[in-house]
């Protein structure tokens, strides 16, 4: 399987019209994409094709739909390594972890299928000789908007859910990540998924901003950050005809109450903070430690730790923990990021730096930043900051004071501290004595705050790729016995 | 020691009010919390590939 390097519309692989755009691997420079931009025109002619293929697909009964998923997901299982390989290419994760991402898209058929019928099935009951039926209909055409971190399983868990539920799909992966979308789409053809029920229109923001604002999508479901998702939220404030579910970021503490196992402690703080270089949504950024001698201990033990961290390219035989990140200009970023938080007077505990010149290869950082008004942003990567607190209601005030609200976590404290800690935390995935990533498939996934518009995915992705419909329904007309009160036949 | 007690939980949180089933819980009036949760924190027998403690 090679990519296409052009865009799906309908039954057709076309050249992108407009401006060209390159991907390359973030650690090793090999160039992995190259095409054009979908034009508007282009953008135009998929929302077309899905609009003219969505009336036999949602008349298609939902056992012939989940067969075509189902043929989707032997189709990956067959390419689990083609697929791993492009995605740790095009990320910068390690081949061990991106062959867990292509294991989460192949589960996620079967908790897709589960989630149609729990939460978007058919009933119905008898109601003196009438039928009282509720069913879910499609919503029409979705555009599917990616994140590049998870640039196969995030756009899935979209996309699954709502061609089960019937709906056709315009796809745009993050500009970051065309690769993995090329061959993802190419696995769906190959499963025999008709043509113009699911389309690929690559580019960056001018591609975008074509699709959200055609006419003819009935929703968008989006991925990424905040600033873009407040942008999609204002656009379609005045568009009640359309559903728009946004899972966006998160500034997530993790609050340490006491320290029973202090390597354990620390590894739940590394897989928190850390994994995938933190290019995930539910790391930790704001780790929240107690003032005195046990969270010096911490805290001294986790920069031993962080220093000892492996971070290797993503197929170095050596197994890292994580590689790099998804492009040079991100770790850029990174790497500007400490030095403002130095700037502000955060003391940095362990520095974050560029491994090898010219990769986004960065070490992980630790900066405390304690009593110090640093900006609520999401630092999508490998830097932590550490606030040391004087007791338990300050924890929680320092938790919670966050525009966001997905992910939190409490390592250490009685039974009566989670409880405490599981009413007042704001946060949508709240763990205890475990890591704040590696959210589970089967449970719904969203947050409060600016994490989301409250249209929680994964296994309520199947609530937002349909609408219910209610019918009172008799096979014949039938008068009453007695006529309401007024009326005379 | 003992095992560590580790459950996942899905369930609606409407604050201040009574928790209740995700199933039964009117969509708009509460959001979900979704949680892994054990009593004590143990290191696993093998660690993750690239970690040293």
């Amino acid at each position: 399987m090679h990519a296409k390097q052009q865009l799906l519309i309908g039954a057709t692989w076309l050249p992108g019209e407009a401006e060209g755009f390159v991907k390359t691997d973030p650690v090793s420079h090999d160039t992995l994409w190259q095409g054009g931009s979908a034009s508007a025109e282009q953008v135009g002619a998929a929302v077309e094709g899905a609009r003219g293929a969505f009336p036999a697909w949602a008349r298609t009964p939902f056992a012939e739909r989940q067969a075509l998923v189902e043929r989707f997901r032997d189709v990956l299982d067959g390419r689990r390594e083609v697929l791993a390989t492009a995605i740790a290419q095009e990320t910068g994760k390690p081949l061990w972890e991106a062959r867990t991402e292509v294991g989460a898209m192949i589960g996620k058929v079967a908790l897709s299928v589960a989630a149609y019928h729990e939460r978007t099935g058919e009933r119905s009951k008898d109601v003196n000789g009438t039928q009282a039926v509720l069913r879910h209909r499609p919503h029409g055409v979705l555009a599917v908007f990616g994140p590049y971190n998870f640039p196969g399983h995030l756009p899935n868990g979209h996309m699954v859910p709502a061609l089960l539920a019937g709906n056709c799909v315009v796809f745009k992966p993050s500009e970051q990540t065309p690769l993995t979308a090329d061959l993802t789409l190419q696995c769906w053809r190959e499963a025999g998924l008709p043509d113009g029920v699911i389309n690929l229109v690559q580019g960056a923001a001018p591609v975008g901003q074509a699709l959200s604002a055609h006419p003819g999508i009935d929703g968008l479901l989006f991925t990424g950050s905040a600033k873009v998702g407040g942008i999609l939220q204002r656009q379609f404030a005045d568009q009640l005809d359309k559903i728009l579910a946004l899972e966006l970021g998160g500034n997530n503490p993790l609050v340490v109450k006491d320290v029973p196992d202090e390597r354990a402690a620390v590894l739940a703080i590394l897989q928190s903070a850390f994994l995938s270089g933190g290019q995930r949504c539910t790391c930790a950024r704001r780790l929240i430690v107690p003032e005195g001698p046990v969270g010096d201990r911490l805290i001294e033990a986790l920069v031993s730790a962080i220093a000892k961290l492996r971070v290797a390219g993503q197929f170095s035989e050596d197994a890292p923990f994580y590689g790099g990140l998804v492009s040079r200009e991100a770790a850029d970023g990174l790497l500007k990021a400490q030095d403002d938080l130095e700037a502000m007077g955060g003391s940095v505990l362990s520095r974050m730096r560029r491994l090898e010149e010219g990769t986004s290869l960065l070490s992980p950082a630790l900066v405390d930043v304690t009593g110090i008004a640093v900006p609520d942003e999401e630092h999508f990567g490998p830097l932590l900051k550490v606030y040391r607190y004087a007791d338990w209601d300050e924890a929680i005030a320092l938790a919670n004071d966050t525009r966001y609200g997905l992910s939190a976590g409490l390592i250490g404290g009685k039974r009566a501290d989670w409880d405490d800690f599981l009413l007042r935390i704001r946060a949508g995935i709240v763990n205890w004595n475990r890591q704040t990533t590696g959210a589970s498939g089967d449970a719904p996934f969203g947050g409060v705050g600016d994490s989301g518009n409250h249209r929680p995915s994964a296994y309520y992705a199947a609530d937002y790729c349909a609408y219910p419909v209610a019918s009172m329904e008799a096979e014949s007309l039938v008068l009453p016995e007695t006529l309401p009160a007024g009326v005379v036949l | 020691m003992s095992e560590p007690v580790i459950q996942q939980r899905m369930v609606s949180v409407a604050k201040a009010l009574p928790v209740r089933s995700y199933k039964t819980t009117a969509d708009y009036c509460a959001y979900p919390v979704a949680s892994m949760e054990a009593e004590s924190l143990v290191l696993p027998e093998t660690l993750p590939a690239g970690v040293v403690l």
